[in-house]
């Protein structure tokens, strides 16, 4: 009933912003996300509120790291997180009764070890990007490499 | 003043004239792109059809340029990642 | 403002849209803004990068980090879109002569 009136509500908004950022993300806004980061991490959280540039504010949210397609780590406290927009790759509404599902085939562990791990292997892809920048340049292409970009 | 409406004089122009016709796309992300324009915008966002895709990279400890090649039938290109656009014809 | 227009005439078509990190991400287009933001449903991925993209029910990706949108050819009038980019290139040069 209650997903019934509130997409009443969203056809509202639809109504009046047809195209429109707002009108894409509004439907979102109390439920729960996640938002894949310029840098790679994850924010999941309950999408509280946002703007034309994509700027958010995520209640309840904690950060994940995915290592290796084998294990993650997640951050234990729950945090509220103002997200600028620029640093948005996507953002996504996350179905409540499957979301775990994905989780049951990695291994979590502890969020400060992956974070460890992934800075360095941030470092590793950084040299190895440099090295096929400065080839490939010398042939005149041009990478779109940029060292903080990660996702 | 009406006659720079008909003549090239500005860059964009150049793109307008390659409309319809097979442009040569290179791209960031040491790429390029082969294909017919059918829109383009000042941001140099592009639509093109039955497009091929050239890809470059190296493999580690390698020193040798590969490419694939990949195609599309209609392939919107953002703008952002063009770095020149000419007639296919001219490469 | 052309691409804004020619996406609103693929809402609720099937595109792929590819990042400037080479992932590629299918499904059904339901909104587009004048920044060529997106939001996508039913979407399909290759989910070992992110896993979560399983449980997702609609995606909305911000249009600074697409590099390319595939399109199905069938959903394109390709003359209507040139005769389209013309007017929007005379238009911009009728702007910049009248001084705008």
């Amino acid at each position: 009933m209650s997903s019934g009136s509130s997409s009443n509500l969203e056809d509202l908004y639809l109504q009046s912003y047809s195209f429109t950022t707002t009108a894409a993300i509004i439907g979102s806004v109390d439920r729960k996300v996640f938002v894949l980061l310029r840098d790679g991490r994850s924010v999941i959280g309950v999408l509280r509120t946002f703007d034309q540039f994509a700027n958010l504010v995520i209640h309840d949210g904690v950060e994940r790291i995915y290592l290796d397609g084998s294990r993650y780590g997640e951050s234990t406290e729950p945090q509220i997180f103002l997200i600028r927009g620029e640093n948005v790759v996507m953002m996504g509404e996350l179905d409540i009764d499957k979301e775990d599902e994905p989780l049951e085939k990695l291994t979590r562990i502890d969020y400060g070890a992956a974070f460890g791990e992934w800075k360095k292997a941030q470092t590793e892809i950084v040299e190895r990007h440099t090295i096929e920048d400065k080839q490939l340049r010398s042939r005149g292409h041009l990478t779109s490499f940029l060292t903080d970009e990660f996702y | 003043m009406s006659e720079s409406n008909s003549t090239s004089s500005e860059p964009l122009d150049l793109i307008r004239l390659c409309l319809d016709e097979q442009v040569f796309v290179k791209l960031r992300g040491s790429r390029e792109m082969v294909g017919k324009l059918h829109a383009y915008d000042m941001h140099c966002n592009m639509v093109l059809s039955d497009a091929t895709e050239t890809i470059f990279y190296t493999e580690q400890d390698s020193p040798e340029i590969k490419s694939r090649t990949k195609k599309s039938d209609m392939v919107f290109i953002r703008g952002d990642s063009v770095i020149l656009v000419s007639d296919a014809a001219n490469v | 403002m052309l691409f804004f227009s020619f996406f609103k005439t693929l809402v609720d078509q099937e595109i792929t849209v590819e990042l400037k990190n080479d992932v590629e991400i299918k499904g059904t287009l339901k909104s587009i803004d004048q920044y060529l933001n997106l939001k996508l449903d039913n979407i399909s991925a290759n989910t070992t990068k992110y896993p979560h993209l399983i449980a997702v029910r609609n995606l909305f990706i911000r249009g600074s980090n697409i590099r390319y949108i595939h399109i199905n050819p069938s959903l394109v009038d390709t003359n209507l879109l040139q005769d389209a980019s013309r007017r929007e290139a005379m238009a911009s040069a009728g702007d910049k002569i009248g001084g705008k």
